[in-house]
């Protein structure tokens, strides 16, 4: 009993892998990004949401790009009723 | 023997194909509109019926059905509206994830089911009766998507034992395929880094899946064994003089195993069924989690393949337990 | 009519071969055929055979009639390589089934792991022929499917991953207070609105939709979002192209006037139940329905609230018959083009979850037609702003708010620019880079 439960503590100690941020592979720094919504085609033909269409911008380029640019807001700001600027 | 096993498998077949016409009826009862889901929002009527064609959703039902079943006996499960992917493809991917999990967690629920049901039989009424007791009627009360999310919580995020999801870390190849089961497969090829690493990512969601049954399997068991106590061949072992460990673990233990056995059927079935919300929250790439999504999304040929796996499954282990009797109990003969 | 790009002549595939006006023909023209994804954008207005290849390098569009939207929606038919995709067809399929897991772009990531439904490994192209923003940029990344928010959040806390995208509005504001990790916000053109059925039942009456609107109670919508969040001034988000602010007209919320014109639709005292549709599972859009509830107690209506999931809302949603009398709503514009929004009025939208309140006037109808062959701006902004006022004053949904845009980063990834045409949780990776001073010791 007791060489049991020493034998599952130790197990408890020494498996865990301690989670790490970011990833170093071949000397290229990769991030992870956390997503809710999967992907499930490399064809810009066919599907499009957003989390296709983050990939599909990663991966392919088209003839014009987006680039409407809004400030970041200061943090704590009051959000309530400020308008935004028109475009 | 041989014709048993005959009937049973034929049994087998009408089960499935019952199963079969009802899932694929009642999915489609509810009024939604796959093909336009997966076209998008914005998709005009012409795009909408295109896709409908393409998916053979235009068809009228019965002969959506006729063709579901021709498909099946050339082992074509149909094509996901919403992965694109062949649906056999798909089950082929996710499907030993979630067996891997499975039978990890029943293995881990009987091993300690056993030993703890004994034990707490044998000190029935001492402390660690009660401790036992109170861990199994835990297990049969709390619900397993809120223990899944505790255990990640406290495992994981504060004490940071485990890893929160997923099944491999990155940079950790997997192992090279022979079963597909990462921990088997490990093992074989001595990739102790990969087995290290999805062990640690089994731990929580084998935990949470396999409490409920942990906890029948422990209060089957201490009765079984209580029961068993008392008998005439274990007072008739204790007095030829065995050693007490012997008694217990071999005398007692291989008459208080059948029961446990018969658990094991049905909870595999149970625990098939829990993969669903375990898989979500350990984000485990199994068909649980697959076969969520895709009735979330009305998707018609992955809910009809998940469902027919898991009720083939369910159907061979059941067979595979009641084989197993009669190894178990001599007595019981197959007619 | 005709729209010309000239191509710059840098520009390879990941194969190496070049872009060129081709595969753009190619790639328009692959689209166009397959009548899926983005083929909606184009699909009336253009045919295949109005692609002109004018030389390796220029490309040349003849759309049938006037388009004005065409700017917009070309950033998101993305270029392919002819030669990879034709080499894998399989029974006339034009490649689809190779495509599902493998790519044929120029873009600055290739794929390098790909496992669907688990993760997909994203490689950085070196030298990639627009170069780079920075030159810490990041090596690649790993789009890593953890679909529970509460799991993504344990996750970024313990470093499994480096950006979240979907965690609960609570939890943002944690993790904005959490050492090592910031949380960019922006506004978002994303409005929330609870649309009535105009054609069918209580809300089929003009009056009663307003006495609901004036029943309302804003405020509530900015708590929910802890404040993270704007009312709409306008049927339009709140800085699109073509908005207009009208916040001197919103409906907020004001229980006399609802009860005058609960009085014009002829229930003074109410004395009906309507029932609010919501996505099952979407906390905020339950407690939307409970504030929706009380308000409307005031007026004498009762609200039953119904959880359904999305298939089954969007269903029910498809036919006037069917749409529920109050249904939640999320939209998000895809293309920067007031068409985009203005559609949403139109009957051409019949089917669409955007129109579950199924709202058609004439006057709405014909300016969204006339403003989208419209090629010049001023006169475009004109017809934006008349539909605008008179979408308001028909009232076909409670017009609510924008909530913004959150993501939570760790801090040593950097450079992250916000565009709000992007769709909801999607990041540019391109312009991410690594500040090494940040970076923890591994």
């Amino acid at each position: 009993m007791k060489r049991f439960l020493v034998g599952v503590a130790a197990l408890v100690v020494l498996l865990p892998v301690l989670a790490q941020a970011y990833e170093v592979i071949d000397g290229k720094i990769y991030v992870v990004f956390g997503a809710r919504q999967p992907v499930f085609t490399l064809d810009p033909s066919v599907h499009y949401d957003w989390s296709h269409r983050q990939i599909f911008q990663s991966v392919y380029d088209a003839l014009l790009k987006s680039l409407v640019i809004l400030p970041n807001l200061p943090p704590g700001s009051p959000n309530v009723g400020k308008p935004l600027p028109t475009l | 023997m041989l014709n048993y096993i005959l009937r049973r498998l034929l049994l087998l077949v009408l089960t499935l194909l019952g199963l079969s016409v009802l899932t694929f009826f009642i999915a489609r009862v509810a009024p939604t509109d796959p093909a336009r889901l997966a076209a998008g929002p914005y998709a005009t009527e012409e795009m909408v019926e295109q896709l409908r064609k393409e998916f053979g959703l235009d068809k009228p039902l019965v002969t959506q059905y006729l063709l579901y079943l021709r498909g099946i006996l050339r082992g074509d499960l149909g094509r996901s509206l919403r992965t694109r992917h062949p649906v056999t493809e798909d089950l082929g991917r996710f499907f030993p994830a979630t067996l891997e999990l499975v039978l990890f967690s029943l293995g881990f629920a009987v091993v300690l089911g056993i030993f703890l049901g004994t034990l707490s039989a044998v000190y029935h009424d001492r402390w660690i009766d009660q401790f036992v007791r109170l861990l199994s009627i835990s297990g049969l009360g709390l619900p397993p998507f809120w223990l899944a999310l505790m255990l990640q919580f406290l495992f994981a995020t504060i004490f940071r034992l485990f890893p929160v999801s997923g099944r491999l870390s990155f940079g950790v190849t997997p192992p090279t395929p022979i079963t597909h089961l990462y921990l088997v497969d490990s093992l074989i090829t001595g990739n102790w880094r990969a087995f290290v690493d999805s062990l640690s990512h089994i731990i929580l969601p084998a935990i949470s899946l396999s409490f409920p049954a942990l906890a029948s399997i422990i209060r089957i068991n201490r009765a079984d064994v209580l029961d068993v106590l008392n008998k005439e061949f274990i007072t008739s072992a204790r007095a030829k003089g065995l050693p007490e460990r012997v008694v217990i673990w071999k005398h007692m233990l291989r008459n208080a195993l059948i029961p446990t056995t018969t658990m094991i059927g049905l909870r595999f079935g149970w625990m098939l069924g829990g993969t669903v919300l375990v898989e979500t929250v350990f984000n485990w790439p199994g068909i649980g989690l697959y076969g969520v999504q895709s009735a979330i999304y009305s998707d018609f040929a992955p809910i009809m393949g998940v469902t027919l796996l898991i009720g083939f499954s369910f159907c061979l282990v059941n067979l595979l337990v009641d084989l197993l009797y009669g190894v178990l109990d001599p007595r019981i003969r197959y007619v | 009519m005709t729209w010309t790009f000239y191509l710059v002549k840098n520009a390879k595939f990941h194969n190496g071969d070049p872009v060129t006006a081709e595969a753009v023909k190619f790639s328009f023209e692959r689209t166009l055929k397959l009548k899926k994804g983005p083929a909606w954008m184009l699909l009336n207005v253009l045919d295949p055979e109005g692609i002109e290849v004018v030389d390796d390098y220029t490309i040349r569009f003849h759309l049938k009639k006037p388009y004005a939207p065409f700017a917009a929606a070309v950033p998101w038919w993305y270029i392919m390589n002819p030669n990879q995709v034709m080499a894998h067809e399989e029974n006339g399929d034009y490649g689809q089934a190779w495509l599902r897991d493998h790519e044929a772009g120029s873009g600055p990531f290739k794929i390098r792991e790909w496992k669907s439904g688990e993760y997909y490994w994203l490689e950085a192209v070196d030298d990639y022929w627009k170069g780079w923003p920075h030159p810490d940029h990041i090596g690649g990344y790993i789009f890593k499917l953890i679909r529970e928010a509460a799991t993504q959040k344990q996750a970024l806390l313990t470093g499994e991953i480096d950006i979240a995208e979907g965690v609960t509005p609570e939890d943002f504001d944690i993790l904005a207070q959490t050492p090592g990790i910031y949380v960019p916000e922006y506004r978002g053109w994303t409005t929330f609105g609870i649309k009535m059925n105009t054609k069918k039942g209580y809300t089929a009456n003009p009056m009663i939709r307003k006495a609901i609107c004036y029943a309302f109670d804003y405020d509530a919508l900015i708590d929910i979002y802890g404040g993270h969040a704007i009312l709409e001034t306008s049927p339009f988000p709140t800085g699109f192209k073509g908005y207009v602010d009208l916040s001197e007209w919103m409906y907020r919320q004001d229980l006399d006037k609802a009860k005058q014109y609960m009085a014009m639709a002829g229930y003074p005292e109410g004395g009906f139940e309507l029932e609010y549709v919501y996505v099952a599972g979407l906390e905020e859009e339950r407690q939307i329905g409970l504030v929706l509830q009380s308000c409307l107690a005031e007026i004498g209506i009762k609200v039953k609230l119904v959880p359904l999931i999305w298939p089954e809302m969007v269903a029910r949603g498809a036919k006037a018959e069917t749409a529920p009398d109050l249904v939640a709503v999320f939209v998000t514009p895809v293309m920067n083009d007031p068409d985009a929004v203005a559609i949403q009025y139109h009957p051409m939208s019949e089917g669409a979850y955007y129109y579950m309140h199924h709202y058609e006037n004439p006057r709405v109808t014909a300016l969204v037609d006339k403003a989208r062959v419209t090629v010049d701006w001023e006169e475009r902004a004109k017809m934006y702003d008349e539909i605008q006022r008179i979408i308001l004053y028909d009232a076909p949904e409670i017009f609510g708010m924008l909530y913004n845009r959150r993501w939570a980063l760790r801090e040593y990834v950097q450079g992250f620019k916000f565009c709000p045409m992007r769709m909801t949780s999607e990041i540019d990776m391109y312009y991410l880079y690594i500040d090494k001073e940040k970076l923890p010791p591994k």
